[in-house]
């Protein structure tokens, strides 16, 4: 009896372990028992869901499914396509078009391939004429690259306009 | 255009701190509106790293002269924010220098 009893303690306290340290694995899963741990807190698995799965909208939790450098979320904000990288087809990929001030959208709106920044204040200007002491008015011209130049674009820059001939 | 190599010069001196020039091209050779293989020329042939617009029959560059004729090459000069500062036959860097964001 004696030794059934030894050998039935020592089986219960292997179970008790076995179960301890199962329950410590769970932990590391679900982040705590009360789920209310913040991610970097909540060990691999949070930590995973967080980069991987959960769009949450900040540059170390979004997905971007088409690798163009905007998130999945960001793309459906701006309507272009999130599996897409360019979704105009206007050769320049959406993050490109974001960063340079353009619309991913508008095929004909891109980042100027003589490599001329554009301000972001481009849709900010309102032209009021064409004389001293007013605002100038757009104008759209082509370029030597065949882009299309607005005026405005250059709004964060002093600009001097040369009209010139051929001849 | 004589004048040409000048402007580049004062865009390259000054692009940095916000400058900018836009040469618009009215006519070409036979006094028609420019090609895009004319501005091509234009610009490769005078080494012009500014954007170089075509301005058919020069409606652009007619908006910011008072009258009916122009002395060329004109210049307008515009304040980062849009103002018209200048619109005159010529404009030295005291202005471009001066005005700069």
């Amino acid at each position: 009896m004696w030794g059934f009893k030894m050998a039935g303690q020592h089986l219960l306290s292997r179970f008790a372990v076995l179960s301890t340290v199962g329950f410590s694995l769970a932990c590391l899963g679900s982040g705590g028992s009360d789920g209310n741990t913040a991610p970097n807190e909540g060990g691999f698995w949070n930590n995973f869901v967080d980069e991987h799965i959960v769009d949450g909208g900040g540059a170390a939790g979004s997905l971007d499914s088409d690798g163009d450098g905007l998130s999945d979320s960001e793309e459906e904000a701006l309507g272009s396509d999130p599996n897409l990288a360019d979704s105009d087809g206007d050769g320049w990929d959406d993050g490109e078009e974001v960063d340079g001030n353009t619309d991913p959208t508008r095929k004909n709106d891109h980042p100027y391939t003589g490599g001329w920044a554009i301000g972001d204040c481009r849709n900010d200007i309102e032209g009021t004429g064409t004389r001293p002491g007013d605002i100038v008015n757009q104008f759209e011209l082509t370029d030597q690259y065949g882009d299309t130049v607005r005026l405005h674009d250059f709004c964060d820059r002093e600009v001097l306009l040369v009209g010139a001939a051929f001849w | 255009m004589a004048e040409a190599p000048e402007l580049e010069a004062l865009y390259q001196r000054y692009e940095a701190e916000g400058f900018i020039v836009i040469t618009m091209i009215g006519e070409n050779l036979q006094s028609e509106s420019p090609s895009q293989a004319d501005l091509v020329e234009w610009a490769d042939s005078l080494g012009l790293s500014h954007p170089v617009v075509a301005d058919p029959g020069m409606a652009t560059t007619f908006s910011f002269v008072e009258g009916n004729s122009v002395g060329l090459p004109s210049m307008t000069l515009i304040a980062a924010g849009g103002e018209i500062l200048y619109a005159d036959d010529w404009l030295g860097e005291s202005e471009v220098s001066s005005n700069l964001p």
